[in-house]
């Protein structure tokens, strides 16, 4: 179990935003995986089995929440590199808007950009702990990329 | 930028992990979590380890209900049992000895005389 811990909890975090729901849902993934131990394939590798059963867990707790999860930004967040007040300032407004946008996101999609840009997973990996194909993931790497990309637009577009 | 493009995006990734920075989890926390997952499992484990029950142990988990049950059933059974060899037997009223009698008359009357006597006989 201390094997895959860490990157249970992460993908937990992924999923929920929170540390007490990631928490909960990493035990509530763990204990799921033994009382079904049966239906586990042992010329299988572990990891992606339970992987599949944090990812539809945290979803399903996920979609079923009215409120999208929002969380303020907290000061030593922006990297300043031209470090003027202003220049910061912007920068600061541009990443909460980018924030905003991430957190738009359809869940699914949102935990989708997050495990390829973030975590390095591949789409064949996200594929399988979805239960979607190649396809579909691509799909949702290019809608989610897109949007976000429009959100940080002001910095490509030549500001601070 | 296509449908098939997997290269990671530089501005997008930097701006996530901006966002993710804050979300470093301890190895003390870990094995917290760890501890507390054990010891919520302990009790599945157990059950799991615990070698399936002889056949006997059925039967004899149900031996305290199913004896007093079993022998309250054999006392009622036997009580209504006496009850009705003991009793008399019930005397017929009028009507029924009546009928008795027509139904073994009909059955000691020889067929012809059931004959009407208009009828030609063969």
């Amino acid at each position: 179990m201390s094997r895959h811990i860490a990157r249970a909890h992460a993908l937990a975090v992924r999923v929920l935003h929170q540390r007490d729901d990631a928490d909960d849902l990493v035990q509530d993934a763990f204990l799921a995986a033994l009382e079904h131990l049966e239906a586990f394939d042992v010329s299988r590798p572990f990891w992606p089995w339970l992987a599949r059963i944090i990812a539809n867990r945290g979803l399903d707790i996920a979609s079923s929440r009215a409120v999208r999860y929002t969380e303020s930004l907290p000061d030593d967040l922006i990297d300043s590199r031209s470090g003027t007040p202003l220049d910061g300032a912007v920068r600061r407004e541009i990443i909460e808007r980018f924030r905003r946008e991430l957190a738009l996101l359809p869940p699914r999609q949102q935990l989708i950009i997050q495990l390829v840009e973030l975590d390095g997973y591949d789409v064949a990996e996200i594929a399988g702990m979805l239960s979607l194909s190649p396809s579909t993931v691509r799909w949702h790497v290019h809608a989610a990329r897109q949007r976000l990309r429009d959100a940080l637009s002001p910095l490509r577009d030549g500001g601070p | 930028m296509t449908h098939d493009d997997r290269s990671k995006d530089s501005r997008v990734a930097d701006a996530l992990r901006q966002l993710d920075r804050s979300r470093s989890v301890s190895a003390s926390d870990l094995d917290a979590l760890t501890n507390r997952i054990v010891h919520e499992a302990s009790g599945l484990l157990a059950q799991r380890r615990a070698p399936d029950p002889a056949w006997w142990e059925y039967p004899a988990a149900w031996a305290r209900t199913l004896i007093p049950l079993g022998a309250l059933t054999a006392i009622i059974a036997a009580a209504i049992l006496v009850r009705t060899i003991a009793a008399p037997p019930a005397l017929a009223t009028n009507s029924e000895r009546a009928m008795s009698d027509r139904l073994l008359l009909s059955l000691v009357t020889p067929v012809e005389d059931h004959v009407s006597p208009g009828l030609p006989r063969r």
